[in-house]
């Protein structure tokens, strides 16, 4: 597939068109684009791409023909011309805010691998919120004509109620409003973002107590919760049965779990740090006890549970529950529909993610999720299969 | 099924395609096949939607190395 067609050349309606959306965008945002001005034709049926290079591509079929009779003064437009260019509009905002996020190194140690499941989860709700929050305002700015802008239904429905409630919750912890925190999201790279929360949360909380050599196990510790909540959500996202509406609301029901994960395992790791500082004042403090370790991998294994009791596998399942479990998943008989989807959906996760599958950051070379690290205890017998 | 669905599904079965490489970027492609096959029939408030999901996978496409492409 040619990834560009043709390029738009400036002084072109087509070149300065997008050039507007991206300078209102930057406008709201109160950040710059990392566009580089050169503009190319997006074939087939894409939106439009931000090329790795700094350049852009933009649909002529699906964004800037509809798009044209709305910013083209004198026009009167029918019902569907209006419809048409505000979707247009939508698509070319979404490209702009999407041309402003860095995307960093992800060959870093902790970082973000880009275009991971919790990578792709963040970026799409964040571009997904601007581009629904703004795409009226700029198109008010640029035409005199009324589009159609009022409420738009996410693209990512489960992505973008997770990412919104997560900026809510994780206020408490990180002593930030929705929008700060939203902005610290949006103005790190993408590779770090997860980070960035955790360290905020730490510095927020614990301060000056963390020595710097702890601090990257301490971060493993809390962006576990938030790459396991955001990523599983793909396969919410994924089903076939579930309305957008109720895509909406396993999103939003997830980020309360893992706002609960992350708030207490930040507890813990205040607690540990707070009391070694209360008896030992001025005295380095040793790293988080083994048996904390071991209670954070319980807590991340109820919070499993929990999902298992609704009847969703809405997060990866946790390491060490048996591969018989899913094999036998499809063979049994179900009540209804809904049902065997979810078993079907169950066997493709364990399929794409169990510890021997997993590529990814998420697991390591040992084939262990990322935060569960060889310590003095041995696996509980008893976890794993509900 | 309808059309907007079936793109939502297709979309985050590639996006959690384990195939790596050449194997990969043909998945990609040809998810981007198929979502753009189901364009016509979405309603017209869902097409954007549908065109941003495209544009979400061909983003992965455009990052991956040239080699792989």
């Amino acid at each position: 597939m040619n990834e560009r067609g043709p390029e738009i050349l400036p002084g072109t309606w087509e070149h300065d068109w997008v050039s507007s959306v991206v300078a209102k965008a930057e406008e709201y945002a109160g950040r710059p684009s990392r566009w580089n001005g050169k503009l190319y034709e997006q074939p087939g049926p894409v939106a439009g791409v931000c090329l790795p290079d700094g350049s852009m591509t933009i649909s002529r079929e699906h964004v800037l023909d509809p798009a044209r009779p709305a910013y083209t003064p004198g026009r009167t437009l029918t019902s569907d011309e209006r419809h048409a260019a505000a979707s247009a509009t939508t698509m070319a905002v979404f490209n702009a805010r999407l041309s402003m996020s860095e995307v960093g190194d992800d060959s870093m140690p902790g970082a973000t691998p880009i275009e991971s499941l919790e990578d792709i989860a963040l970026e799409n709700a964040r571009c997904d919120q601007f581009s629904r929050e703004y795409s009226g305002r700029i198109a008010e700015s640029m035409t005199d004509q009324s589009l159609d802008l009022g409420f738009q239904a996410p693209t990512f429905p489960a992505y973008s109620a997770a990412t919104d409630r997560l900026l809510y919750t994780l206020g408490g912890a990180t002593g930030m409003s929705h929008s700060q925190l939203g902005d610290l999201i949006d103005s790190t790279a993408r590779t770090q973002r997860f980070n960035a929360i955790a360290d905020r949360a730490l510095d927020h909380q614990v301060g000056e107590l963390i020595p710097e050599s702890h601090r990257a196990q301490l971060r493993e510790d809390l962006t576990g919760p938030l790459r396991r909540g955001l990523g599983g959500l793909t396969m919410t996202e994924m089903s076939e049965l579930t309305h957008p509406g109720s895509k909406h609301k396993w999103g939003w029901d997830s980020a309360e779990w893992t706002e609960v994960e992350f708030t207490t395992n930040l507890g813990d790791i205040k607690e540990h740090y707070e009391s070694w500082n209360a008896e030992h004042p001025g005295v380095e403090p040793p790293e988080l006890p083994d048996s904390l370790r071991e209670r954070f991998l319980d807590r991340e294994e109820e919070i499993q549970q929990v999902w298992a009791s609704k009847g969703w596998p809405a997060q990866q399942p946790v390491a060490g529950r048996e591969k018989e479990y899913y094999e036998r998943l499809p063979e049994q008989v179900y009540p209804n529909a809904r049902e065997q989807e979810i078993a079907k959906l169950q066997q493709f996760l364990w399929s794409h993610t169990a510890p021997s599958q997993r590529q990814d950051s998420a697991v390591d070379t040992g084939g262990r999720p990322d935060n569960v690290r060889q310590i003095g205890s041995a696996r509980k017998p008893d976890r794993g299969v509900e | 099924m309808d059309a907007y669905r079936e793109a939502q599904r297709l979309y985050a079965e590639v996006m959690m395609s384990t195939a790596s490489g050449p194997e990969l970027v043909a998945e990609l492609e040809r998810a981007i096949q198929r979502i753009g096959e189901l364009l016509p029939q979405a309603a017209p408030d869902q097409r954007s939607a549908v065109l941003l999901m495209n544009s979400s996978i061909a983003q992965r496409l455009a990052g991956l190395p040239e080699e792989s492409r």
